[in-house]
């Protein structure tokens, strides 16, 4: 792979390239303007710190760095100068990246969860007050979701015996059934995918993240909450309610919009539909902004 | 294996499971049968077809002779 992209670049001088390798993987070639630069051995001098942090900071990952003369056809290059890990982040809208993980209810893939929906949520560590507040209050909207035919699925980067461990805690202290499976995740695999570590947070933890994936497995909504804030359980709720609700009806849901509230009716799209819009019957502000009760 | 204790035997679930693949079922008909959640019985199911406990044809499953051997013990 490499060697097919340093020929295709091979030919060009002077010039900065940048190669898509794989959606994740990127390589950035740099090449020398000069001859005198050619003969310097730290090749990360040729490279423009405020230019590559602008790239890591757009999450590509730096592979190496090629030098290649002023003439063009003598390769100079020496590859991987300098590697980072930028985290993935997913994005909604697109499949939610599948996974296979250890979870106290056994092994689980998120292709076992299609034609639900699915909240995948990661919290930082068993056997913190916070978390433990969180797990009852999930535990409490668990019915609830059901009912809407979702499904919860925790995640941490603790091992499955701690999970274990925090879960009968949490029953035999506060009288609370854990229902849902909680995913032991010490290799951060599935964390990573979701781009659930934030450094800035924690290096060695999860932040309080939500993701909710539809029957399809598509992902349709993502929360992150702070270490120190714990999560608010009903809008979670509101949220699956607005999802399906647009699904079902094909409209949209205004700010602080709960079941039974009036929903927007989609803008029209074409001059015509606009003025028809207004006939229509709807509860209308103006041609843009139309209401109506389901 | 969640559904295979250490000593061999099956789980409660595991066994539910197996009764209800006693003839064969979609995962969804286990579900239903067992009031499992669905993800638990695809995962469960995997697991127990690794195990040669249960077998698939045409999207059903039924449990194998060793299966039902295991349910009854």
């Amino acid at each position: 792979m490499h060697l097919a992209a340093l020929s295709l670049y091979a030919a060009l001088t002077e010039i900065k390239a940048i190669a898509r390798i794989r959606s994740r993987l990127h390589i950035v070639f740099y090449w020398t303007k000069s001859a005198e630069e050619k003969n310097k051995e730290n090749l990360s001098e040729f490279i423009d710190k405020e230019e590559m942090a602008r790239y890591v900071r757009r999450g590509w990952l730096f592979f190496g760095y090629i030098i290649i003369n002023k003439g063009g056809n003598k390769m100079e290059g020496k590859v991987a100068s300098e590697t980072r890990e930028v985290a993935s982040m997913p994005r909604l809208g697109e499949s939610a990246p599948s996974f296979e993980a250890v979870t106290t209810q056994g092994t689980v893939r998120l292709e076992d969860f299609k034609g639900s929906w699915l909240i995948l949520f990661s919290h930082p560590a068993d056997f913190t007050p916070v978390c433990t507040t969180e797990f009852i209050g999930f535990a409490e909207i668990h019915p609830e979701l059901t009912k809407r035919g979702a499904e919860l699925l925790g995640l941490s980067v603790d091992s499955v015996s701690s999970h274990i461990a925090w879960v009968r805690n949490v029953e035999e202290k506060m009288g609370v059934k854990i229902p849902f499976p909680v995913i032991a995740d010490l290799d951060r695999k599935v964390a990573t995918s979701y781009g659930m570590i934030h450094p800035g947070e924690s290096k060695t933890e999860t932040a309080r993240c939500v993701f909710i994936i539809d029957p399809e497995g598509i992902l349709r909504a993502m929360i992150y909450y702070p270490l120190t804030t714990g999560r608010n359980m009903q809008e979670i709720l509101r949220l699956i309610d607005a999802l399906q609700t647009t699904d079902k009806h094909k409209v949209a849901t205004p700010a602080n919009w709960k079941p039974g509230d009036a929903v927007i009716v989609p803008p029209p799209n074409t001059q015509e539909m606009a003025e028809q819009r207004l006939k229509e019957g709807y509860e209308c502000k103006d041609w843009y902004f139309c209401k109506k009760k389901l | 294996m969640p559904c295979i204790n250490p000593d061999g035997t099956l789980t409660p679930s595991a066994k539910a499971m197996l009764s209800a693949v006693l003839s064969p079922a979609t995962p969804e008909e286990v579900a239903k049968s067992t009031g499992l959640p669905l993800f638990r019985i695809r995962s469960s199911i995997r697991e127990m077809r690794e195990a040669g406990l249960v077998e698939e044809k045409e999207g059903k499953y039924l449990a194998t002779r060793i299966g039902k051997e295991k349910s009854e013990g």
